[in-house]
């Protein structure tokens, strides 16, 4: 298993999929680290198998992120004891550019811009979603799992995540009909 | 009283047009439910069930399905946000 090589294939799409699905980007970051980080300790057990890491990963995901709606008040904890950690370590990171600072360039760059509003009124959109049509879709084209993969990450037959891709596509027309999407 | 109150196609309590107005029943007019399930077997060819049921996946084309349609499109350039640094994973 090249775990360079699955980072950079699963997690821009794992990244944007949470975020889609309702975490804040700094929250996304987060839990996809800390899902890689999960993977590299179950590798011995992954080289062996022929499981699909891609559908792992964003089920490793999904989890965390269940967790942590679990435990908010943990989670708040864990946050101040990071906050206090970076301080006393000046916040670096191994390349010299901290976490918070690469992201808030992140977020500089696409504040104004056609994305942020675009990804503003997406999000909203997919909120107003119910959630089993919401996870289908923004598993197919954000995640860009095959139909396939999201059958049995969500354990229903293809032809029902063929339905629930279908619905979700139309009723975002409607929410968006403003936007002209056909 | 005897308040007769029913539930149209949409699962809305609404209040027969004929019982409006009596004995301090009021409120906004509802379809009757006889009428609007005559309405949905009229439009959708299927009635009541054409609403709650999946749609014959038969009729889900690839095209239905594309990734790459102008809605896509939109979504993929909505959420093309970077990833984070790969962490260091321990030895």
């Amino acid at each position: 298993m090249n775990i360079e090589e699955l980072y950079k294939t699963i997690a821009p799409r794992l990244t944007n999929w949470l975020v889609a699905s309702g975490s804040s980007y700094h929250e996304a970051c987060d839990l996809v680290q800390s899902t890689f980080l999960k993977l590299w300790k179950m590798r011995d057990d992954l080289r062996n198998s022929e499981s699909d890491v891609s559908g792992l990963a964003f089920t490793i995901a999904r989890n965390l992120r269940k967790n942590i709606a679990r435990d908010n008040a943990r989670l708040t904890f864990v946050g101040e004891i990071r906050d206090a950690d970076e301080g006393e370590q000046g916040g670096a990171s191994a390349d010299g550019e901290s976490l918070a600072t690469r992201l808030s360039t992140t977020d500089n760059q696409q504040s104004g811009s056609d994305s942020e509003y675009l990804r503003q009124r997406l999000t909203e959109a997919f909120a107003k979603l119910p959630p089993i049509l919401r996870e289908a879709y923004t598993l197919f084209q954000i995640g860009e799992m095959s139909i396939r993969d999201i059958a049995n990450q969500t354990g229903v037959s293809e032809n029902l995540v063929k339905v629930r891709i279908f619905r979700a596509k139309s009723k975002l027309r409607e929410i968006l009909a403003d936007l002209r999407v056909t | 009283m005897d308040i007769n109150l029913n539930r149209n196609f949409n699962g809305n309590i609404g209040v027969r047009p004929d019982m409006q107005g009596i004995g301090g029943v009021g409120g906004a007019a509802e379809e009757s439910p006889k009428a609007s399930r005559t309405a949905a077997n009229l439009t959708v060819g299927k009635g009541v069930d054409a609403l709650s049921s999946a749609e014959p996946t038969a009729e889900i084309t690839a095209d239905a399905l594309s990734r790459d349609d102008d809605l896509g499109k939109l979504v993929n350039a909505a959420f093309s946000l970077s990833a984070p640094p790969m962490p260091a994973f321990p030895e």
